[in-house]
């Protein structure tokens, strides 16, 4: 990284980085030790981490447990999120056992694969036990670009009015928007004026063509306080996110925001 | 210049287009190949790339353009190409999506660029969900390039929106399709699986408006220092040699 970036930073928290399996593809780096090679090579202090096989099992627990067993010797590097499905019976022991016992900060959804969507009943008594235990809520507005998909696993991206109506009516509880786009931001900023939110910037763009919104554009919108670094790492290159970091004319006070002290906010690190 | 980048677009009008365009390739060291392609009819082309010429003029250490034409144009198309590349020191002709690259009234564009040594970088892919209308598929490269294997093809944007395994895979037989490594797409494993499939010499670099994907997917690879040079520089450099444009 150092022939072409100058990163400063020594205390970098990745907010978006999984670990497991992906059926469809091969993987590189989908273990704690991948990530943990990874996080070497880029200077990255903490990873915010979930099991990607969680995405596809039924019962997400099983991933949970997985996930726990895969980085319990790595305290210092890793932040757990419970992937959970309130589509699926026992959610709520799950996630008792996942704060509990396994110690995962937040909670991390994927309503398209997992059959439900943001405004059902189901989601809803989520939120509420993730507001009464101080829990982000993490929504991963899509895993993959459908059009490399496989042909048996075509999945939408999720309805961004849906998180919008979410958002406005559960003011308590923080979201974060992983793998969010530049033009879904702008539609959601158009639903709400509340701030509960972050958004990740893995799928954003410094630079861009024609006049598509670029990654400061939504820090203007958003405002920088709310702007998480990203990976999506071992699902993509996690290198991309340093490039659109580094290639913002902002200070370093407020690259220090993005690079770690919003997560510290987010996580009370 | 680190990096020449063969996939840019530009429009005509858009003064911070350009400026947003500059200050990438100055920041990153980069030698842009951009195209205005937004043109429908061709009085709106011939403007475009006269346009283009302009700015290689105004910046000839950043820009090097390539033409934009239209197949459906028939003689008027072509000459325009050719006006592009003999009057303007254009380096390639970018195709986008009216027509799939092998419809008939291509095959005009294609023999002038092998009479006069010039690329075509064609937007294509193979996309799960399917191609839009008119948006050329992996097989029509192919059956472009199984057509006129002297032919220079660039597929456009590898991680742009598409099963790029199905694509490597596809292409892996025919010498003359490059790729270039553009795209949305953050896919890790793209640019060491191309290098697998189709070899570093067949690689070359654009952005498409996804310049830090595309930046980091190609310092970000597991892949030797020779072959990212090959794909950052060294294969484009190569190229404008063979066309008597040193850089």
């Amino acid at each position: 990284m150092e022939d072409v970036l100058k990163v400063k930073e020594k205390n970098i928290i990745d907010v978006n980085a999984y670990i497991g399996n992906w059926p469809f593809r091969r993987l590189r780096y989908n273990t704690a030790e991948g990530i943990r090679e990874l996080m070497k090579r880029y200077k990255i202090k903490k990873c915010v981490v979930s099991s990607l096989n969680g995405v596809l099992y039924k019962n997400t627990q099983n991933a949970n447990e997985d996930l726990y067993q895969e980085i319990k010797k790595y305290p210092k590097s890793f932040i757990p999120l419970a992937c959970i499905n309130p589509y699926y019976p026992g959610w709520e022991e799950d996630l008792r056992i996942c704060i509990d016992k396994m110690k995962m900060k937040g909670i991390r959804l994927y309503p398209n694969y997992h059959n439900y969507k943001l405004t059902d009943e189901c989601c809803k008594k989520l939120v509420n036990v993730a507001i009464e235990n101080s829990l982000p809520v993490f929504i991963s507005i899509r895993v993959e670009d459908k059009r490399g998909a496989h042909w048996l696993m075509v999945v939408d991206e999720v309805d961004i009015e849906d998180v919008g109506k979410l958002i406005n009516e559960y003011p308590e509880c923080v979201f974060v928007l992983t793998n969010i786009s530049a033009s879904q931001i702008i539609k959601l900023k158009n639903m709400t004026e509340n701030k509960n939110f972050y958004v990740e910037i893995s799928r954003l763009e410094a630079f861009g063509h024609y006049d598509n919104p670029r990654l400061i554009d939504i820090i203007k919108m958003v405002g920088i306080e709310r702007v998480l670094f990203g990976t999506s790492m071992c699902m993509e290159y996690p290198l991309s996110s340093f490039f659109k970091v580094e290639s913002l004319n902002i200070s370093e006070e407020d690259k220090k925001l993005i690079y770690y002290k919003n997560a510290e906010r987010l996580f009370k690190l | 210049m680190k990096i020449i980048d063969v996939h840019v677009h530009l429009t005509r009008d858009s003064s911070s287009q350009l400026e947003v365009a500059l200050e990438y390739a100055e920041k990153y060291d980069v030698l842009l190949c951009p195209n205005i392609a937004t043109g429908k009819t061709m009085d709106e082309i011939r403007k475009n790339n006269y346009a283009l010429y302009q700015l290689m003029k105004k910046y000839p250490k950043r820009i090097l353009g390539v033409a934009h034409t239209e197949p459906l144009a028939g003689k008027e198309g072509v000459d325009e190409f050719r006006r592009c590349i003999l009057d303007y020191g254009m380096i390639g002709l970018k195709l986008t999506a009216s027509v799939v690259c092998s419809h008939p009234s291509v095959f005009k564009l294609a023999e002038e660029a092998i009479k006069l040594k010039v690329f075509i970088l064609q937007h294509s892919g193979h996309a799960t969900v399917g191609m839009r209308e008119n948006e050329s598929d992996t097989s029509d490269i192919v059956k472009l390039a199984t057509r006129y294997p002297e032919l220079m093809i660039i597929m456009a944007h590898i991680a742009g929106g598409q099963d790029w395994e199905w694509t490597l895979k596809m292409i892996k037989p025919y010498p003359n399709i490059y790729v270039d490594t553009s795209g949305s797409q953050g896919d890790m494993g793209v640019i060491e699986e191309s290098v697998k499939y189709i070899g570093s010499k067949r690689l070359v670099f654009g952005s498409d408006g996804s310049n830090c994907n595309s930046l980091g997917r190609v310092y970000g690879a597991d892949i030797s220092e020779k072959e990212r040079e090959d794909i950052l520089v060294g294969n484009m450099k190569r190229y404008l040699k063979s066309i008597g444009r040193e850089v």
